[in-house]
């Protein structure tokens, strides 16, 4: 029985909930410092680092082991447990989410190619299309979270 | 063809007779508060097993908390 005596009256799904994306939230902060660090720290002298070192440089294997181990192995082992103790009106809010994120990259890739084959943009970038998906998926869960 | 169904209910009336805030009613029903909220508002529709934990708690029948508005022809 949720004891309610206390002053957070969340149950315990919520607070797991919570936890659980706090800790994704930490690991992601942690994940993107250290990236910036190891890209700043990895630039030749004399070599200008500017905002797309961050994103193309080269990195040190262990580095890019471990930054790999973390988007491999443990977040999808923090994503399946939040799936397990999110409740159901989050959970169709987070679909929902990821319903917009389907249709973002199912429709601005090709849209893409199409004018880049045209001529008229560069080619496709992964990181400008995973950017968008992120934030989309992210804007339509909170919307349909909170609004 | 189906036809979409506005369901009506009288969850933000139970909440208030028992002086219950929506983050309480929330913490009873092991939900987020805006889950409360967005049931009392009509944005969502509970599941059946969401349903039931409702109508235990506040010791009704489901359909004396949801109304689909069906006239029973």
């Amino acid at each position: 029985m949720t004891d309610l005596s206390q002053r957070d009256s969340r149950g315990p799904s919520e607070r797991a909930n919570h936890r659980l994306l706090a800790l994704s939230g930490g690991i992601g902060g942690l994940a993107g410092l250290a990236l910036a660090t190891v890209s700043f720290v990895s630039t030749p002298q004399g070599r200008h680092l500017d905002h797309d070192a961050v994103w193309t440089s080269p990195l040190p294997l262990w580095f890019a082991i471990l930054m790999a181990l973390v988007w491999g192995v443990v977040i999808p082992v923090i994503s399946w447990r939040w799936h397990r103790v999110v409740d159901e009106h989050e959970r169709q809010a987070y679909r929902d989410g990821a319903v917009a994120s389907f249709y973002t990259v199912a429709l601005s890739v090709p849209v893409w190619w199409f004018l880049w084959r045209g001529g008229a943009l560069p080619p496709v970038q992964f990181e400008w299309v995973y950017g968008a998906m992120l934030i989309v998926g992210s804007v339509v869960w909170l919307w349909r979270k909170y609004a | 063809m189906q036809e979409e169904v506005d369901m009506k209910n009288r969850l933000k009336v139970l909440r208030a007779e028992r002086n219950w805030s929506q983050a309480e009613l929330a913490g009873r029903l092991d939900v987020s508060r805006q889950a409360v909220n967005a049931i009392e508002t009509g944005k969502y529709d509970p599941s059946l097993p969401l349903a039931f934990r409702i109508g235990r708690l506040f010791e009704m029948p489901i359909e004396e908390i949801f109304d689909d508005e069906h006239d029973g022809e």
